[in-house]
């Protein structure tokens, strides 16, 4: 008897201990998990839907675009007003590689809202005072292109209750391209994603 | 058989041991005014993991709390960090999981249950990160936890909307009565020309932290990044100011409802003592003087006693801080809605024990006994709580000092305080922090953008 509660206690734990979460990985094509936060799928999809809204859009078509010319982009203050602690370059990094590979935009890293996102263009300038350096690779001033549109936006986040046991979560994604040079909006887009999941506990 | 019963009984005992010495010492260093070893102790017994994770909710809070006093911001904001996972887990725990906890609970004590949070805990949380990444100029983050917060205080609102309701509706029976008697001051008067409603706000007194509205309503006021910051400022300020009907709050008001850029100043705010904590309220029954069937019963119920403050107010100058909010008021108010339950569980349990007592008596005199004793050890009450939240907060403002420097006098010491503010002026935020008489104030600088 005492062996029997002994044998089935140890099994039971086991049995037990043998339901932890195996790690492997995701199909992200095939994947229909939701949570209540964002992740890749919810910027995958934003990001998809505004850049079509900008290359459909007539005002964002250079004049010369048939001579391969491109607008010259530069990403500005992308706000995160949710409550998810995520890096807003989650969502202009997807938007800037596809707005590079349609043709027709193209970014600069030497100039920026709050400085240059890759200082070594300003910094390889200074190598024209080493001497240890090959002056004439050094490249020449006067040669950046200045941006001719901004890139910039917010996303927020509205928590609403369903019910008890449900809440509801809207994300909104909102972009702004203003041309630099007459400051005016060229274009604006706004991408809703609404969740609903489980009012237990908090969306994030 | 017998010695199965009389092991488990003392198993069980073990099991539901109450006030642990840890506490008690933990109280003990901050009367004293020992926070450094106040701080060790809670963070050695939040039991953080390899990455950090603590795995005890209280003290996790603790400690989040005492190294924010310490102007540790980033380990503190780890370890609330790892208290917000802690109480995701309570808040989404099954019940059927937990089955081993709810019987130890029912022979024992509440004390074998996980600490659930109060619903202030959670508000107070996010707001002292919030505070921790406004201190840090992190203003990215500081935005997402003002988010939060505010999540969590209208997560608050619907889970008292029964209670709320009922002060709605003895605010709407009073009115008529009131309404001779109510003579609208002249500030009253402009925001209803404006067609602001504050008294709608004012069922709210008792549920709602109105120190979290201020603080979330300042930031967005101090750092707006747009016109619908100010849009969220002014929502905040409002229910702040129907909350608390504090003169700088209405002017903070005013600022929001017509945002210009605003001129240096300093707000002072002053998180003031300890918060109210709970005693043991005993009633034991020496049943043995009356009957042979049983030896003794009781119950152990816990009581909400008063918090209490560092310092009555704090002064720059001849200029005194005022009461802004209560934390005592929302603490006691929410204990209410929870001491049915207390009260019914521990009778239940109470009772339980009484019959197995009983029962075990009529078997053998000597288990009736070890019984009894056992029933007397166990019977302890839930006293766990939030202990360094603060008694109340206090607000002023002042000039911004022409030197940069401010000087800040707590009263009833000689030493004044001089704070050094930033050198481009602008609007700032000095918040003291006084645990009690005994412990240096911590005083933290929150700049604006």
């Amino acid at each position: 008897m005492k062996i029997r509660v002994l044998l089935s206690a140890v099994s039971l734990s086991l049995a037990l201990a043998g339901c932890a979460t195996p790690t492997h990985y995701v199909d992200m094509r095939n994947d229909d998990v939701a949570v209540m936060g964002l992740d890749y799928k919810d910027f995958e999809s934003a990001a998809t839907e505004l850049v079509n809204q900008m290359l459909a859009s007539p005002l964002m078509v250079h004049p010369k675009s048939n001579q391969g010319a491109r607008y010259v982009l530069t990403v500005s203050n992308i706000v995160n007003d949710t409550a998810q602690r995520i890096d807003t370059d989650q969502l202009t990094k997807k938007i800037r590689i596809s707005l590079l590979n349609s043709g027709r935009f193209i970014v600069t890293t030497a100039v920026g809202l709050n400085g240059p996102e890759d200082a070594m263009t300003a910094k390889s300038r200074q190598l024209k005072s080493s001497k240890m350096i090959n002056q004439s690779t050094v490249k020449k001033d006067g040669r950046v292109i200045a941006p001719d549109f901004s890139l910039s936006g917010k996303i927020i986040q509205r928590n609403n209750r369903v019910n008890s046991r449900t809440q509801q979560v809207d994300y909104y994604f909102q972009l702004t391209m203003s041309n630099l040079d007459d400051g005016l909006a060229y274009w604006e887009g706004e991408y809703p994603i609404v969740k609903r999941g489980d009012n237990r506990t908090v969306s994030w | 058989m017998r010695r199965l019963v009389i092991t488990s009984v003392c198993a069980i005992v073990l099991a539901g041991c109450a006030t642990p010495e840890s506490t008690r010492n933990f109280k003990l260093e901050l009367q004293a005014g020992n926070i450094p070893a106040a701080t060790e102790r809670a963070v050695k017994e939040s039991e953080p993991d390899k990455e950090g994770q603590p795995e005890d909710l209280l003290w996790a809070l603790e400690a989040g709390t005492l190294l924010r006093y310490n102007t540790l911001s980033e380990r503190s904001t780890r370890m609330l960090d790892g208290a917000e996972v802690l109480m995701k887990d309570d808040d989404t725990r099954n019940v059927l999981a937990s089955g081993g906890n709810q019987v130890a609970a029912a022979l024992t004590n509440d004390n074998a249950l996980p600490y659930s949070p109060n619903v202030y805990d959670t508000v107070m949380l996010n707001t002292y990160k919030a505070l921790n990444f406004w201190q840090q100029g992190d203003y990215a983050n500081a935005r997402v936890e003002w988010n939060r917060t505010d999540d969590r205080q209208r997560r608050a609102a619907e889970h008292f909307e029964s209670e709320i309701a009922k002060q709605r509706d003895e605010v709407a029976s009073s009115e008529n009565a009131d309404l001779v008697g109510r003579s609208l001051s002249s500030s009253d008067a402009v925001f209803e020309k404006a067609g602001i409603d504050v008294s709608q706000w004012t069922p709210y007194a008792g549920y709602i932290n109105p120190a979290a509205l201020y603080l979330h309503g300042l930031y967005f006021l101090l750092n707006s990044e747009d016109k619908s910051d100010y849009e969220r400022a002014r929502t905040s300020l409002e229910r702040a100011f129907a909350l608390t009907n504090h003169a700088q709050v209405k002017a903070d008001l005013e600022s929001a409802r017509n945002p210009k850029k605003l001129k240096p100043a300093v707000w002072i705010v002053f998180e003031n003592g300890l918060a109210a904590s709970k005693r043991e309220l005993r009633i034991d029954l020496p049943l043995f003087l009356v009957t042979g069937a049983v030896h003794y019963t009781g119950i152990a119920l816990p009581v909400m006693e008063d918090g209490s403050q560092a310092y009555s107010h704090i002064a720059v100058g001849r200029q005194q801080s005022q009461p802004l909010a209560d934390m005592d008021t929302i603490i006691k108010g929410e204990f209410k809605t929870r001491f049915n339950a207390i009260l019914v569980r521990e009778i239940i349990r109470a009772t339980a024990k009484t019959v197995l007592q009983k029962q075990l008596n009529d078997q053998n005199p000597w288990l009736g006994l070890a019984a009894a004793i056992a029933q007397a050890a166990s019977t302890q009450a839930d006293l766990r709580g939030w202990i360094t939240l603060p008694h109340d907060f206090q607000l002023m403002q002042v000039p911004y000092p022409k030197d940069n420097v401010l000087t800040l006098t707590l009263p009833g010491t000689e030493v004044d305080i001089d704070v050094p503010l930033p050198e481009p002026k602008r609007p700032v935020v000095v918040y003291v922090r006084a645990i009690n008489t005994a412990a240096p104030a911590s005083i933290q600088v929150l700049a604006s953008k």
